[in-house]
């Protein structure tokens, strides 16, 4: 996970502005008095999905990009309650997105419904295992899910 | 000068005298209320823009509003956006507000706990864990061996994730380390790991006696992450957090820190199809990694969102 911390003018001007394009996440603290925001921003390259994976240049170029006329200050310290290790991405192994890569921390399985497993199928996610539940029901599966743990 | 009476097309160059007159005739006037109230209006032209700038109203005029004339002359006629209560058929009412509610009847999904109690839910726990009505508050209260949970659920209903949806709580816990908490939409029970179910909402989890804040966690049917926010959950008095799905696009967790307003913003893995299970809609969960007894008071809760199409059928507003 890579983060930057910045402040920036115009509170009341970019609260309405907060939407992030998709992979960026952002956690924004309003101070109206000051006319200043202060704006964590965060992002990944762990995810299966290429599209929303981004990497510290990235993130620099975005916040440029997208909020650079506002900008006061950079290169703030992240705050201290700003966990790291809270980010967690979770994704099937079987994801055709993620191409074998393998260098998750955890994993553990899980059972979907045959309803869900019939979506999964048809993006190309294979199961584990087959499960039968009883004659009359139908039968569930089993994934493993990899765990994605933050790190700095 | 008076202005004659110009409608119908905007001004061409090369056939309109561009005189102030006509130029008036089109554009906004902009003025105090006082100003604009002042005004003769038999010597305007009919359907003329007014914008009310200032802060004091006037004869009936507010500030920051659009006002056209009407078309005898008489009177300044309200734009739509106007403040009004819906509390009679009148254009400038908008209209009656039980109507609005049956027109909206099969679309349109309120789940309101502002005053929760334990009966409204279905609780599923481990140990001595409960969920119990004080006179304060909803207090869930897990029992004194590790991994003792209480989890609450509101039974059936259901909830579109491709149309835009909000969950609110106001509450706390006293606890911040070796608890685990999951809040919000579709969420899995807070003893079991995470699956790949669609959902929203609030979690985080410790065993190793490490002080924790909240994480916005969504999942939109292939992958879920949880994203970390400034947010304490070591907390001395009831605050509340506001969810927002926005869908494929984000779930924001807006509240106050300090009061200034702050809003966490999460792009990835945000649902955006389909629609949740019966029991799986609104649930609160809490556990905790340690044989001390925990507790997570709930003060309120509320959720609002769409029904997903046919799920009711609608009522035609007479």
């Amino acid at each position: 996970m890579y983060t930057k911390t910045v402040t920036m003018c115009k509170a009341r001007h970019i609260r309405k502005y907060i939407t992030q394009e998709i992979g960026y996440n952002v956690d924004f603290t309003f101070d109206y008095n000051k006319d200043e925001v202060t704006a964590t921003f965060t992002c990944s390259d762990d995810y299966a999905d290429p599209h929303i994976c981004h990497n510290r240049e990235d993130l620099e170029e975005y916040i440029i990009r997208r909020y650079g006329a506002f900008l006061l200050k950079q290169n703030l310290s992240t705050p201290k309650n700003f966990a790291m290790d809270m980010k967690k991405i979770g994704e099937a192994l079987t994801n055709p997105m993620l191409k074998g890569r393998d260098n998750y921390q955890d994993e553990y399985t899980k059972i979907v419904s045959n309803e869900e497993y019939r979506r999964l199928r048809e993006l190309g996610f294979k199961y584990e295992k087959e499960l039968k539940t009883s004659s009359y029901t139908k039968n569930v599966y089993e994934y493993r899910i990899g765990l994605w743990q933050g790190k700095k | 000068m008076s202005a004659s009476i110009d409608i119908g097309h905007d001004l061409d160059i090369n056939t309109a005298y561009l005189s102030p007159g006509k130029l008036n005739a089109k554009t906004f006037a902009i003025g105090t209320c006082q100003y604009i109230n002042s005004l003769d209006l038999s010597q305007i032209n009919p359907g003329k823009p007014f914008r009310t700038i200032g802060n004091t109203e006037s004869g009936g005029l507010k500030p920051d509003r659009t006002y056209f004339l009407s078309a005898d002359g008489s009177h300044l006629v309200p734009d739509s956006g106007i403040f009004h209560l819906h509390n009679s058929d009148a254009t400038d009412d908008g209209g009656l507000y039980r109507k609005i509610r049956l027109a909206n009847f099969a679309s349109w999904v309120n789940f309101d706990m502002v005053f929760p109690r334990a009966a409204a839910f279905k609780s599923l726990s481990q140990g001595t864990s409960n969920a119990a009505d004080v006179q304060d508050n909803l207090t869930l209260t897990t029992g004194t061996a590790t991994g003792d949970y209480i989890h609450i659920r509101a039974q059936g209903g259901t909830l579109d994730l491709s149309k835009q949806s909000a969950f609110a709580i106001n509450g706390y816990s006293p606890s911040n380390t070796k608890i685990t908490v999951k809040l919000g939409i579709g969420m899995e029970n807070v003893n079991v790991q995470e699956g790949l179910d669609k959902r929203y909402g609030l979690e985080a989890c410790d065993t190793a006696g490490t002080a924790r804040q909240y994480s916005i966690v969504s999942s939109n049917g292939v992958g879920w992450d949880a994203d970390p926010t400034t947010e304490e959950i070591l907390q001395t008095a009831a605050k509340g957090l506001t969810i927002i799905h926005n869908p494929n696009v984000s779930v924001n967790l807006s509240r106050y820190i300090s009061n200034l307003e702050t809003v966490s913003v999460k792009t990835t893995n945000v649902p955006n199809s389909g629609a949740l299970a019966g029991g799986k809609v609104v649930s609160c969960g809490f556990k905790t990694n340690e044989s001390i007894q925990k507790f997570y008071y709930i003060f309120g809760m509320r959720m609002e969102g769409a029904l997903p199409d046919q799920y009711f059928s609608p009522v035609a507003v007479l």
